[in-house]
């Protein structure tokens, strides 16, 4: 049996785990490969739950996601290095762990691009405190691997 | 600390589920992520595990690097260093275990570059007998590989699909990789010789190959190319067919910021030149079929040009490997 699509067209609504409803294209929504799966499983006039996903870090996304649709490479380039440089190491993670969840491809890639380029030639003491990251060797391990690394040590940046 | 089970592990970075740490841990450059393993317990685990590589090929992420073994006359030393051509970066290897007192045609080298690793040979004349050296991109390190069967001396060495093949006065041999195992096809050293790796046969190099190969040799797109060895150093491509060499078109080697003595390396449609004070100049080969000129053989050179710290070495091999 054919019904009549609903009058708002196609688009697709989204609730973040803080309770905010977002309305998305299917060309959006079809860039978030989880979606994509809960669509299927989903009756199409119902909001699609996302547990894990705040409303700021779904709105970044779908700012990225329309934003990058630019017509030049330069462009795009450009826009995604603005998006990058506007956010924040906390938001930087949170943004990584709903993208991750939401499986946005291009930002799977562009964003671990991103951090890798930001703890780049770092020292190790530097990237403990950048990360909060406790440094779990016992002064014996870490001796022993400094040493075996030493060479490396040369030419990093001063923190 | 000392547990291995994955359960008890602190986060590689805390906030950030494991897979996507890893994801920021696989898109830094080779050798940074060697810099990485005394962060935690946890980021050493993550970049030794050699799954690490693994993945960091299948995405696309490895990039080729060039491997240059020079000379430090001052010091007699050989130093081992990396180039990352893009970003004309210098990066410096841990020392290798060579012997003492080396002298220059007695070592050889040939590589792997898809599985990132560099072998060494010591010929003659080696201090401590004539023991090989591997070096893997994947772990950073050193180790050795079974000795050639016989002491050469003033050899070459080549890596045939995935074989690596070792050419001097005393004979020819065919180390296998996989098995760490020699081989000892025949007697005779050749010279000016033409070697089928296929058909496992030498045959005497053609008249027109010989007389015109004034300089150094690489395969580059099954074509054999000679980096002249005199005046500005131009490049010349072998044609089999009319067993003549004609010199390439296009751009004119840069020889005003090469200086001799070269160490030359054919690599996916490039050459790499590597010069005193280690310049590289990378000439990218342009073939177009319908340019009768040249035979059809363009070339396009670009500049490395290396820091003054390094003004010092001579190059003396060079590899290109992906890491």
């Amino acid at each position: 049996m054919a019904e009549k699509a609903s009058e708002s067209s196609n688009s697709i609504s989204l609730n973040t785990v803080d309770g905010k409803i977002f309305k998305v294209s299917p060309t959006i929504a079809n860039q978030m490969q989880t979606i994509q799966s809960l669509i299927k499983a989903y009756d199409s006039s119902r909001v699609i739950s996302l547990p894990h996903v705040n409303a700021f870090h779904l709105s970044k996304i779908i700012e990225y996601l329309e934003g990058k649709s630019a017509t030049t490479v330069s462009a795009v380039k450009e826009f995604e290095a603005q998006f990058m440089k506007d956010l924040s190491l906390k938001q930087l993670k949170g943004l990584l762990i709903a993208v991750g969840y939401l499986k946005v491809n291009e930002l799977l890639e562009l964003m671990p691009k991103t951090v890798a380029k930001l703890i780049e030639n770092k020292s190790v003491e530097f990237l403990r405190k950048f990360f909060g990251i406790v440094n779990d060797f016992t002064p014996s391990e870490e001796a022993k691997i400094r040493e075996e690394i030493a060479w490396a040590f040369d030419g990093v940046d001063e923190d | 600390m000392n547990d291995d089970s994955n359960t008890e592990r602190e986060p590689l970075i805390p906030g950030l589920p494991d897979e996507v740490a890893e994801l920021c841990l696989l898109h830094l450059p080779y050798p940074y992520h060697f810099l990485l393993r005394s962060v935690s317990f946890s980021w050493n685990i993550a970049t030794s595990n050699p799954s690490f590589l693994h993945t960091k090929h299948s995405l696309s992420l490895s990039q080729p690097y060039l491997f240059v073994l020079s000379f430090h006359k001052p010091t007699s030393t050989v130093r081992c260093q990396a180039l990352h051509p893009s970003t004309a970066t210098w990066f410096f290897l841990p020392p290798a275990p060579f012997p003492a007192t080396v002298s220059f045609p007695e070592f050889a080298c040939a590589a792997l570059p898809r599985q990132g690793k560099l072998f060494v040979m010591c010929g003659t004349g080696c201090s401590s007998s004539n023991s090989n050296l591997v070096y893997s991109t994947a772990t950073n390190t050193w180790s050795s590989a079974s000795p050639m069967p016989t002491a050469k001396s003033l050899f070459a060495a080549e890596t045939v699909s995935g074989k690596i093949v070792t050419v001097g006065g005393s004979g020819t041999e065919i180390y296998d990789t996989e098995s760490d195992t020699w081989r000892w096809p025949f007697m005779f050293g050749p010279r000016g010789w033409v070697y089928d790796c296929d058909c496992d046969t030498w045959q005497v190099m053609r008249k027109g190959m010989r007389e015109g190969w004034t300089g150094m040799g690489v395969g580059v797109g099954g074509r054999v190319f000679v980096v002249t060895e005199y005046g500005e150093c131009q490049v010349k491509v072998y044609d089999e067919e009319s067993d003549t060499w004609q010199y390439v078109g296009g751009d004119r080697f840069p020889s005003d910021v090469m200086r001799r003595p070269f160490a030359v390396r054919g690599f996916e449609e490039k050459i790499y030149v590597v010069s005193g004070g280690l310049n590289v100049a990378i000439g990218s080969v342009v073939i177009c079929e319908e340019d009768d000129d040249n035979n059809g053989v363009r070339m396009r050179w670009e500049v490395v040009e290396a820091p003054k710290s390094l003004g010092e070495l001579s190059p003396w091999k060079c590899q290109v490997l992906y890491a």
